[in-house]
């Protein structure tokens, strides 16, 4: 279990990407979700010891953040940019993390490494330079690095980038697998990529935690809010775009989905949706986005 | 530990598999053995030849140096794509120290190449292999610690500046740290002391890049540096991975400041005794500069010495294990001189301390200030016979000055087996008040030997030397008259200073020269090169020449930084650098060999009022057209160099006659009549009479000049009685 208690971060010459974040995440696949500059990267290099919080304190499975030399050895991490030095083979980089992760037994340390590669298919690659690699194959092996030693807390940042859609259902169902017992923490601004196997959610915006539940409660933001309506391109053209998740021609105009509280002014067969996922998301992030300008 | 093998392995991998790294050891070495094998005339002056050399190809891989630390730091640590590493479980200080050991290890290649080139071309000059050794070791660890603090400074910049402008700011540490730091602050400012911070420590010269003696003088302040420069790199090492430690959360951050407060005590630490070293230098450079009665340059134009001839030196000079030196000194001084002083005035260094002065078997209440040694007359004198002054005094000889153009050196000193005891320096006592130092015009800032400003002018006085306790050979410019068991002495009339030198010196001979030639290893081959082609020209003029009195018979071949050179003093030639060809040299030792000094030549005014010049020119013009077979018109156009200066080149205010050209003429239209043997009867005849032109004060008892007229006479005599047969 992981509890972050008022956890705050603020840089130097930024403002602030955490603002009192509290949550606790338990064992599971826990998606992070929240636009860009939400403040997920922040949180994740936090709990990924890279840096440490301005104020707060969390604790994984109980270990204290302070204890960072602790945490590293029970953590796996897969950053947001992913290099790997070109020069070496995917199997000898895997069995430099792997040394480095305390795996002294070398039998045990090859089996493993065998069996990651074959995980995330790059077994027919594992011997070639990585600088042979395409961006999605370093991509992989970058999971297999956080995947190696069967860390209990799991940290991926934006871990399907670049990835294909067969090599992304591969992965979610990997990350799957791999949470029984564990902690996944996947950070995202996709929705698809955490409404298959998320347990957990937390939304996080402009630094503070949004909300935090399960699938549902996030869907539940968008019920009564969702309409799909009839609109000329006119209409169209006067739209807020920010209220549209969806467009569909459709013969004499378009078939829009929009975020609202009403119906749109004048559109023709508005019809309450019952919302998706994503709807919830969006519909939240636009209540913060509408009580921000309010309050402003 | 297997996390640190696996690190240094990996930075190896790096380092040695990256095929343009691989490669540039073997540039490295291909240019040391290169530049080494083709130095221009590789056996003059070998040493300090390359010794710039490889000084200039060390500053330039230090560039590499500095890159390749910045590099090895940015490959992975404080970069976004590779924050991956930083999330792993091992430490920061486990990762710097496997980068840092496998860099040093890269550069232990080059600095093997430095030493391995050094000592095969030492070796191939025949140089002891224990000398080999000694400078092979000095430059493969000089380079070494060169590398471990460039690599370091590197490796910190890299760390404090995560983007790229780092490479800029590292190349500027590295033009600062080895060619701006000494040209500004060492030499500009004179901050000699921050010599050790030099990123380049092969220009911790002092007189280093000089073989006589060079960095065995220095040995300590080496050492000191070194160590330092050794717990300077550790801290900036430290320094780093604290860092590091402040942008990556541990739970060991007291641990890192402790580790970081104890590196910069172990720096401090280490400093200090390279401090203390400085400290004692510079507390007596600046007791002598402000001290009064060493003079300005501009005071000592009015300083008028007034001496005494003291008839007889007996000095037992002693040096004891520790290098610190204890002197008897008994002078005999004609009391008719001294008649109406109340006191003698010597000069004597105020280094030492005067444990002991009697006066004819009294002890006597005297003063040594500076140099003044004041010892008062309060028994009557015996106008006939001869005050005894008996006096013992101790002390150690490091005498430094901070003259910038060579970063610092030692006028006089006695350090293990190297000694240089310059009487002008005045370790035994001169009669009157000679200027030992001076400051310099330009300000006070700086000192240097007041006999820079001048030549010295002494009475002759009979010595007798007796040296002991030192660790080599002694040399100087008083006859060496015996070998004892505890050390040698030395005998003579000499109206010069006496000098004393030792060292790691060698003596050179050939078989067909009477001279002894003492050099360092190094410059072995070059002398033998120089007694060839000196015993060529002295076969020749044997040859002819009669009663030939060679006034030489001791050349000291010692290349240093060092401007106090001098011509001939009591039959020894002293040889401070060699740069051109040693035919040049030979050339000129052979004319102090046969003809003497030249010094009083400046006060000959007028050429046709004395020819001695003209005549010691002849003698060479002789050799050039017999032994060389140059043509006369070649001699005329120059091709016989210096020596025949005064028969083709002098000036229309000294020879408005033309008195040198006529000669030559006479000689050369002689020759080609075939009367060789006539013109070396009239020359032997003007050498019996004596060609030496000593300085005037000197001069009395001496050759006298020769008129143009007596040339004339000499010259028509022996032609006539030629055509008479």
């Amino acid at each position: 279990m992981i509890h972050i208690d008022h956890l705050s971060k603020k840089y130097t010459r930024g403002g602030l990407a955490l603002d009192d974040v509290t949550l606790t995440l338990n064992e599971g696949m826990v998606g992070l979700l929240g636009p860009n500059g939400a403040g997920k990267s922040s949180l994740m290099r936090i709990l990924a010891t890279l840096t440490p919080p301005t104020s707060g304190e969390a604790t994984l499975f109980g270990v204290s953040l302070r204890q960072a030399e602790e945490i590293r050895r029970m953590i796996g991490y897969l950053p947001q940019q992913f290099q790997v030095y070109p020069q070496l083979t995917g199997v000898e980089y895997l069995d430099y993390v792997a040394v480095m992760k305390g795996m002294t037994d070398k039998k045990k340390r090859k089996a493993e490494i065998e069996a990651l590669l074959e995980q995330v298919n790059l077994q027919d690659k594992a011997r070639k330079r990585v600088q042979t690699y395409s961006g999605g194959m370093k991509r992989r092996l970058g999971i297999a690095q956080a995947l190696l030693g069967s860390p209990q807390v799991l940290i991926v940042d934006e871990p399907t980038a670049g990835l294909d859609p067969e090599e992304r259902v591969r992965f979610r169902n990997l990350l799957t697998r791999f949470s029984l017992g564990r902690i996944v923490l996947l950070s995202t601004h996709i929705v698809a990529d955490i409404e298959s196997n998320c347990r957990q959610i937390a939304v996080l915006d402009k630094g503070k935690v949004k909300l935090s539940g399960d699938l549902s409660e996030l869907q539940e933001f968008g019920q009564g809010k969702v309409w799909e309506v009839r609109l000329s391109e006119s209409q169209f053209a006067r739209l807020d775009p920010m209220s549209v998740v969806s467009t569909r021609p459709t013969e004499g105009g378009l078939l829009c989905r929009i975020i609202g509280e009403v119906p749109l002014e004048g559109a023709q067969e508005a019809t309450l949706v019952p919302p998706t996922l994503e709807d919830g998301y969006l519909a939240l992030l636009r209540k913060g986005q509408t009580e921000g300008a309010t309050r402003g | 530990m297997n996390k640190w093998r696996r690190l240094f392995q990996f930075e190896l991998r790096m380092l040695f598999g990256n095929r343009w790294l691989l490669g540039l050891p073997i540039v490295f070495g291909l240019l040391v053995f290169w530049n080494l094998e083709r130095l221009p005339g590789r056996e003059i002056l070998f040493f300090q030849r390359s010794y710039t050399s490889l000084t200039l190809l060390h500053t330039m891989s230090l560039g590499l140096t500095m890159l390749l630390g910045v590099m090895t730091i940015r490959r992975d640590i404080r970069r976004t794509s590779y924050e991956w590493n930083a999330a792993l479980p091992v430490s920061y200080m486990s990762r710097i120290s496997a980068k840092y050991t496998a860099a040093v290890l890269y550069f232990t290649i080059f600095s093997v190449l430095a030493g391995a080139a050094f000592a095969w071309n030492s070796a191939r000059m025949d140089v002891a292999f224990s000398i080999t050794r000694e400078f092979a070791v000095y430059y493969l660890l000089t380079f070494e610690v060169s590398y471990l603090v460039t690599l370091a400074l590197a490796m910190l910049l890299a760390i404090c500046i995560a983007n790229r402008a780092v490479y800029l700011i590292a190349f500027c540490a590295w033009m600062f740290g080895t060619f701006f730091l000494d040209m500004f602050l060492l030499d500009r400012n004179k901050w000699y002391v921050l010599r050790t911070f030099h990123l380049n420590q092969l220009f911790v010269t002092g007189d280093a890049d000089a073989e006589t003696w060079g960095i065995r003088l220095i040995a300590d302040e080496l050492a000191a540096s070194r160590w330092f420069v050794l717990a300077f790199a550790l801290l900036l090492l430290t320094a780093g991975v604290l860092l590091l430690n402040r942008i990556r959360p541990t739970a060991f951050r007291r641990s890192n400041w402790v580790a970081g407060g104890l590196a910069l005590v172990l720096a401090v630490g280490a400093f200090v005794p390279y401090l203390s070293i400085w400290g004692e230098r510079y507390a007596e450079l600046h007791a002598k500069l402000s001290d009064p009665g060493v003079k300005t340059v501009e005071a000592l134009r009015d300083h008028q010495v007034e001496t005494f001839q003291i008839e007889r030196y007996d000095i037992n000079l002693q040096r004891e294990p520790d290098d610190r030196l204890k002197i008897k000194a008994a002078l005999d001084i004609p009391a008719g001189q001294l008649t109406g002083r109340s006191e003698l005035l010597f000069t004597l260094n105020r280094t030492f301390q005067v444990n002991r002065l009697t006066v004819s078997g009294s002890p006597v209440k005297f003063s040594h200030e500076g140099e003044r040694l004041t010892v008062p007359l309060t028994a009557p004198l015996n106008a006939d016979k001869t005050v005894q002054v008996e006096m013992e005094y101790a002390g150690k000889v490091m005498d430094y000055v901070a003259q910038n153009y060579t970063e610092g050196s030692y006028l006089a000193f006695v350090k293990g087996e190297n000694v240089l005891l310059p009487g002008y320096m005045a370790w035994y006592p001169l009669p009157g008040d000679f200027p030992v130092y001076m400051k310099n015009s330009g300000g006070s800032d700086s000192l240097q030997a007041a006999v820079d400003f001048g030549g010295w002018h002494l009475p002759t006085s009979q010595f007798r030397i007796s040296t002991s306790g030192f660790a080599s050979k002694v040399y100087g410019n008083l006859e060496h008259m015996e070998q004892t068991g505890e050390g040698q002495v030395f005998e003579g009339k000499s109206a010069a200073v006496i000098r004393f030198y030792s060292g790691e010196f060698e003596e050179v001979s050939n078989p067909k020269l009477p001279v002894r030639l003492v050099t360092t290893p190094y410059d072995v081959k070059t002398a033998e090169k120089l007694l060839e082609a000196w015993a060529g020209e002295y076969v020749y003029f044997a040859g002819w020449v009669n009663h030939l009195d060679p006034k030489l018979d001791q050349v000291l071949m010692l290349s240093m930084n060092n401007n106090h050179s001098f011509d001939i003093e009591n039959k020894t030639y002293y040889l401070i650098w060699l740069v051109s060809e040693v035919d040049y040299f030979a050339d000129q030792l052979m004319n102090s060999m046969l003809l003497g000094t030249n010094e009083g030549e400046m006060n000959i005014l007028k050429a046709s009022e004395d020819v001695r010049p003209q005549l010691r020119a002849l003698m060479w013009y002789m050799y050039y057209r017999e032994y060389k077979g140059y043509t006369a018109d070649d001699l005329k156009q120059g091709s016989g160099g210096g020596l025949l200066y005064n028969l083709f080149e002098p000036s229309e205010d000294a020879d408005p006659d033309h008195v040198g050209l006529r000669m030559a003429a006479q000689v050369a239209g002689a020759l080609d009549e075939g009367k060789n043997k006539q013109v070396k009867e009239v020359l032997n005849h003007f050498y019996a009479l004596g060609l030496e032109i000593p300085n005037q004060v000197d001069a009395e008892g001496g050759p006298r000049p020769i008129p143009y007229a007596e040339w004339e006479q000499e010259w028509k005599r022996v032609m006539h009685d030629a055509d008479a047969n």
